[in-house]
């Protein structure tokens, strides 16, 4: 007896839509959009429009070219690496317009996020580290931001950079000590 | 060691990437968009998948191809380099273009097949109903409703008859494609019959039929004995259980010493479908002798006898060949006694000799010619174990067999045309196909590292 699609795997989920069962593609999407929209609105700075057109364009990819699959790694893997690399294509397709209007955007992206009872401490505390994370170069935010995302292994995480996991967790040592250190002067 | 503000880091940091809590649906746009976008690219996905298996993707095309191009072939037949089977228009088309000569009206049966029912009409004869099968071995009936005698030649059975309203079955033992048939008018034949029976037995069906009636009018036979030259042609068809047999005794009824040979002989089939057939050439005067001996051979089912008068066409050739030998000894005297007569006139004088010369060697050779057939009777002789099939009648249901026959055939012929098409573009196109299975490799390498990238 077949089993139902949600005890199925992924592979065999994507292998089913790939021969014309449109609802396999509807179960991985119902696993993975929702924290693929997560990361990113994380890795695109909480833009929401480019977020969704980077995961929609991810689901794009995998459709087009789910055949071309090998299994080497798992399929979640894959379609973050998908995702990450059209969240990067993003970024920098609107890197110039963004640059132009640094300022006026840094203010409405924090504003956005700032919470109505701001004069609390620990929201001021909160929003300083949104800042500094903001702050920090991309390929150190992307290591942080997908190093903490929900059900995120840093064996997937690896796997998703394309780099090995000695690799990832120096670097995620090296963006935490530099956003503590960033902190701490902030502080200071 | 954690400190609380690492604790408050890690859980920002969840909090920037946690899962949206809106669905958007975006896997359904996206089908949606690759849809669209598949129709833009469905050439570009298409060489990715056939680029995917390359071997299978090239066996493919190579079937198809050469499927297509067998069956355009097919479609033109002159590209096949096949005629196109005769048809019914196309037989009848054919015997439409019957000629009325001095002896007769004649047609050609070239190129018919299979059981094509023929209808002849002539001003001659009422009509003929033909069955002509143009397989080797088969069997066909000529009905002739006219109530006068007919005779029937084919150079490939021999000679027969049929007389008034009678059904004679005669079989082509030979492939009966481009055999030539002529039907002699009744007047022809009598006088041929006539002519040229004074020695034959009175057994046979010709004699027969000059027995009852048609000899009465018939000129005196003592013309025969007056130097007549007579070409004679017997058919005789026998029926024996032992057709192996039979037709080696007939090799052995011939006598050497009067140059007597068999033209041709063959022997086919097994059992009761067992045919033998010779064509023997005897001794003009030992012509009653021989079929005497063969019709003791076995069951005499049919025969019969021509003879072709050639003393007119002998005494035509004798005239004009001392005529032309008297002009070459009247030359030769000129250019003996003319001897300081100009150079053209001798040169001209030596070209009527050359031409006369000519002459005289052709009909020198055509009287040697009848005088051997004038010698030599020919004797068709067919040995068959059993009976012939019967000639089938016309019918919707016979149509129906015979369409269905004929499209068995076809359609195997075609099968195997197509097979022997498909095989001689493989092998033909090989630099072609080899090509295409380097592109199409190609194509897959340059596609997938574009999808990685």
């Amino acid at each position: 007896m077949e089993p139902r699609l949600g005890e199925t795997s992924d592979e065999i989920l994507l292998r089913r839509f790939l021969d014309g069962r449109k609802s396999a593609l509807g179960e991985l999407a119902r696993r993975y959009e929702a924290p693929l929209l997560g990361l990113a609105r994380g890795l695109l700075r909480h833009r929401d429009e480019l977020a969704r057109d980077a995961i929609q364009e991810t689901w794009v990819r995998v459709i087009r070219f789910g055949h071309t699959f090998n299994g080497d790694a798992g399929l979640k893997t894959w379609i973050y690496r998908i995702a990450i690399n059209q969240c990067r294509d993003l970024a920098r397709l609107n890197q110039r317009h963004e640059t132009a209007n640094d300022d006026e955007n840094k203010t409405e992206s924090r504003a956005s996020t700032t919470r109505p009872d701001n004069a609390a401490i620990e929201s001021e505390r909160d929003e300083r580290i949104r800042a500094a994370i903001d702050d920090l170069d991309d390929a150190k935010r992307e290591i942080l931001l997908l190093c903490y995302h929900e059900g995120m292994t840093h064996s997937e995480a690896a796997a998703a950079l394309e780099i090995p996991i000695g690799t990832l967790k120096s670097r995620l040592h090296a963006a935490l000590n530099e956003l503590r250190e960033s902190l701490d002067r902030e502080a200071l | 060691m954690t400190t609380p503000i690492d604790n408050r880091i890690e859980s920002i940091l969840r909090e920037m990437t946690a899962e949206s809590k809106d669905k958007p649906r975006l896997w359904q746009v996206a089908l949606r968009s690759a849809s669209r976008k598949s129709t833009r690219n469905a050439l570009q996905r298409s060489i990715l998948k056939l680029a995917n298996r390359p071997l299978a993707t090239a066996a493919s095309l190579i079937i198809a191809t050469s499927v297509t191009i067998a069956a355009i072939a097919f479609a033109i037949p002159s590209l096949s380099g096949r005629s196109a089977r005769a048809t019914r228009a196309e037989v009848r088309a054919q015997v439409s273009s019957l000629t009325v000569d001095e002896s007769g009206f004649r047609y050609d049966a070239g190129g018919l097949v299979g059981r094509d029912q023929l209808t002849l009409r002539s001003p001659l004869q009422p009509y003929y109903d033909t069955n002509v099968d143009g397989v080797s071995d088969l069997w066909g009936a000529i009905r002739s409703s006219d109530t006068t005698p007919t005779q029937f030649v084919c150079p490939s059975m021999g000679n027969f008859y049929a007389d008034a309203k009678d059904e004679v079955a005669y079989k082509s033992d030979l492939r009966g494609l481009g055999e030539e048939m002529r039907i002699y008018s009744a007047d022809a034949i009598r006088e041929s019959l006539i002519a040229n029976d004074e020695n034959s037995d009175k057994t046979g069906p010709a004699d027969r039929w000059l027995a009852n009636g048609a000899a009465s009018q018939a000129p005196a036979r003592n013309d025969a004995s007056a130097g007549r030259q007579v070409i004679r042609r017997a058919t005789i068809e026998l029926k024996t259980s032992d057709v192996r047999g039979a037709f080696l005794k007939v090799q052995q009824l011939l006598e050497v010493g009067h140059g007597e040979y068999i033209e041709n002989s063959g022997i086919h089939g097994a059992d009761d479908r067992m045919t033998a057939n010779l064509t023997l050439r005897v001794a003009a005067i030992r012509l009653s002798d021989v079929l005497n001996q063969l019709r003791e051979l076995g069951e005499v089912v049919n025969e019969n006898m021509i003879g072709e008068d050639v003393t007119m066409r002998v005494v035509d050739i004798e005239a004009r060949l001392r005529n032309e030998r008297q002009v070459e000894a009247e030359v030769l005297q000129l250019l003996e006694t003319r001897k300081d007569a100009p150079l053209e006139e001798i040169l001209k004088l030596r070209q009527s000799l050359a031409t006369i010369r000519t002459n005289i060697e052709q009909m020198t050779g055509q009287r040697e010619q009848l005088a051997r057939l004038v010698s030599l009777s020919t004797i068709l002789v067919l040995i068959r174990a059993g009976d012939p099939p019967p000639a089938e009648s016309p019918s919707l249901w016979n149509d129906f067999v015979n369409a269905l026959s004929k499209a068995w055939r076809n359609g195997v012929g075609f099968l195997g045309a197509a097979v022997a098409t498909i095989i001689s573009v493989l092998i033909g196109g090989l630099v072609f196909w080899i090509a295409i299975i380097a592109t199409l490799f190609a194509v897959r390498r340059r596609l997938r590292n574009k999808a990685q990238n």
